[in-house]
């Protein structure tokens, strides 16, 4: 029962067709480049056409009939709960969702069994979306990118400026005290 | 009259712990996956008994809200 074996399970998902496009979002993408911090779900960003869609409402059925084949059936508050992870099946809801899944890096990793490569989307997404959604834990994470230098700040201010983010960036320096003193708006 | 305060300084705890965030940020991935692994089972009685915390509340006011009769008309 490990995280690990939850995101084979994702891939494998991805190598039978059951997911056309995937790549793993939120804490768990972070992890890929800043340090771990606790999260109780996997979230993974799927393209539109892996759902299913009845009179307007979004169906999870393909992928919850591909994992039952699997042996996962079991539901929890946040998704369906794979190797004991709770995964959170997220479609693409916007344009940025769209951008940072395309442009998602595949990374590879494994400990034992030989190297495994997984979809994580790009620390500039990742920033970018936590500035969007903002919450409290979603600033602590844009602190913890920029504190660890973990995000190419020009990268990040293209991402901001295509989706119209560049206020909500501002509202951030001003509530963090940042005052942009990492320089992103002089970045041409 | 009172004295100014003096207090320690942790500058030094600081950069440590800024050290370590850093150690801990140039993990591998499999190596970070196995931390929130373990992160996740450390707390999972605090969980529980928040879980459990919530279902009791939840049926405090379930049987609460049963117990409340409307007047007749």
């Amino acid at each position: 029962m490990s995280l690990e074996k939850t995101i084979e399970v994702v891939t494998k998902l991805a190598e039978q067709g059951a997911i056309k496009q995937y790549a793993i979002i939120g804490a768990v993408a972070a992890l890929n480049y800043i340090q771990p911090t606790l999260t109780e779900d996997l979230d993974i960003l799927v393209s539109m056409a892996d759902f299913g869609e009845h009179k307007g409402l979004i169906l999870l059925a393909p992928i919850e009939s591909a994992l039952a084949n699997m042996g996962y059936t079991e539901r929890s508050g946040v998704g369906i709960r794979v190797e004991d992870w709770p995964v959170q099946f997220l479609p693409v809801a916007s344009a940025l969702d769209e951008e940072a899944l395309i442009n998602a890096v595949e990374v590879s990793y494994r400990e034992t069994a030989g190297p495994f490569k997984a979809r994580v989307v790009r620390p500039e997404y990742l920033v970018a979306t936590a500035l969007k959604v903002g919450r409290l834990k979603d600033l602590a994470r844009i602190d913890a990118f920029l504190d660890e230098k973990a995000v190419d700040l020009t990268a990040l201010k293209a991402v901001l400026r295509r989706f119209d983010l560049m206020p909500a960036w501002d509202a951030y320096c001003a509530k963090a005290g940042k005052l942009d003193l990492l320089g992103l708006n002089s970045i041409p | 009259m009172s004295r100014a305060r003096q207090y320690p300084d942790i500058t030094d705890i600081l950069s440590q712990k800024a050290l370590g965030r850093r150690e801990r940020a140039s993990l591998s991935f499999a190596e970070k996956l196995a931390i929130l692994d373990k992160l996740r089972q450390d707390i999972a009685p605090i969980v529980q008994a928040r879980q459990a915390r919530a279902l009791k509340i939840e049926e405090h006011a379930s049987r609460a809200l049963s117990s409340i009769t409307l007047p007749q008309r």
